[in-house]
């Protein structure tokens, strides 16, 4: 019995996230920490682009969820944010809205949490991602994210930097 | 409830990250391109395997008729990754044995590393199973989509 207890908890924390991606698969974040490395080794700066535009794919089908569609952008992020959370692609921590640039903070994000130490950022994936969702507003800004900082190379959060051009 | 579900997300077993299967499915086409096919395979059962066995969190059941109801339940909500909620049948032909047959969810069609997804699915189910009843399980892919069968089907057995 204790056991189904236990299974029923579980279900409801699981229930909760996939009613967003219901073809979603749950991943362990040391598995994607060992195929994030294994691809670096092998491809080096390649694997960043694979991941950063698998980020935006991922952005992508997030995206067609009706709640997305005609956004302004300071919504839309704020949308984002909530969904990756349930999603557990970061731990949000803060978001600041100037004229010409928007900065993010995460305490980590599911590439950096457990990533061993580098002297570069690791999140591209996140930042593929943060990238896609920042040029799907409404208003149409063309953006550019930018990973400024990053827990994997020692810095005490992850920054994305979103510049409107 | 509460201390169960903050248990959970306290656990580092329970590290983890939810993602649309295209996306999983993407990324191992491009593990096989770079390792190949046969690394990726173990890499996946051990690591599916990992999922598997976390789900249990040392928990025991031993009774048949029990481990069969709660296969049933996750498959239902989707717990088990690769396997498609509305059309997997288990049956239990005998106590060492457990049959899974129905529709992986990869789309079999486009994806270019499909033995190694398999394998990431057999190692959840062998993680889980030998991790709820502390003995040995081993699993396999008897009939497969994406060499003609018109079903996937996943044996798991006991280790005599």
């Amino acid at each position: 019995m204790e056991f189904e207890v236990f299974l029923n908890n579980s279900i409801d924390l699981l229930e909760k996230n996939h009613k967003f991606f219901p073809n979603s698969r749950i991943m362990r974040v040391e598995t994607f920490n060992l195929i994030q490395e294994t691809l670096e080794k092998y491809t080096g700066k390649a694997a960043l682009l694979l991941l950063s535009r698998l980020g935006e794919l991922n952005a992508e089908i997030m995206l067609k969820g009706k709640k997305f569609v005609n956004m302004k952008l300071k919504d839309l992020l704020s949308e984002s944010i909530k969904f990756g959370s349930n999603h557990k692609w970061f731990d949000f921590d803060s978001i600041s809205y100037g004229e010409e640039e928007i900065i993010m903070k995460f305490k980590s994000t599911f590439e950096s949490k457990n990533h061993s130490r580098v002297n570069r950022s690791v999140c591209s994936f996140v930042e593929g991602l943060i990238n896609k969702i920042s040029n799907s507003s409404k208003e149409k800004h063309i953006c550019v994210c930018e990973e400024t900082r990053c827990l994997a190379k020692g810095d005490e959060f992850c920054e994305f930097k979103i510049k409107k051009i | 409830m509460s201390s169960v579900n903050s248990k959970l997300k306290k656990s580092k077993e329970y590290d983890i990250v939810l993602l649309p299967n295209k996306i999983i499915s993407l990324l191992n086409d491009e593990l096989v391109r770079s390792i190949g096919e046969s690394a990726t395979s173990e890499l996946n059962y051990e690591q599916g395997k990992k999922v598997g066995e976390s789900m249990v969190q040392g928990y025991v059941e031993n009774n048949f008729k029990n481990i069969e109801k709660y296969l049933k339940k996750l498959i239902i909500i989707g717990y088990f990754s690769g396997v498609n909620t509305k059309s997997t049948e288990i049956r239990m032909p005998s106590k060492n044995k457990i049959v899974f047959t129905g529709k992986s969810l990869f789309d079999s069609k486009n994806l270019k590393s499909y033995s190694s997804n398999n394998s990431y699915i057999i190692g959840e189910l062998v993680g889980f199973i030998s991790s709820l009843t502390k003995s040995e399980w081993k699993g396999r892919c008897s009939r497969s989509i994406s060499k003609g069968d018109t079903v996937d089907e996943y044996i798991i057995e006991a280790v005599k």
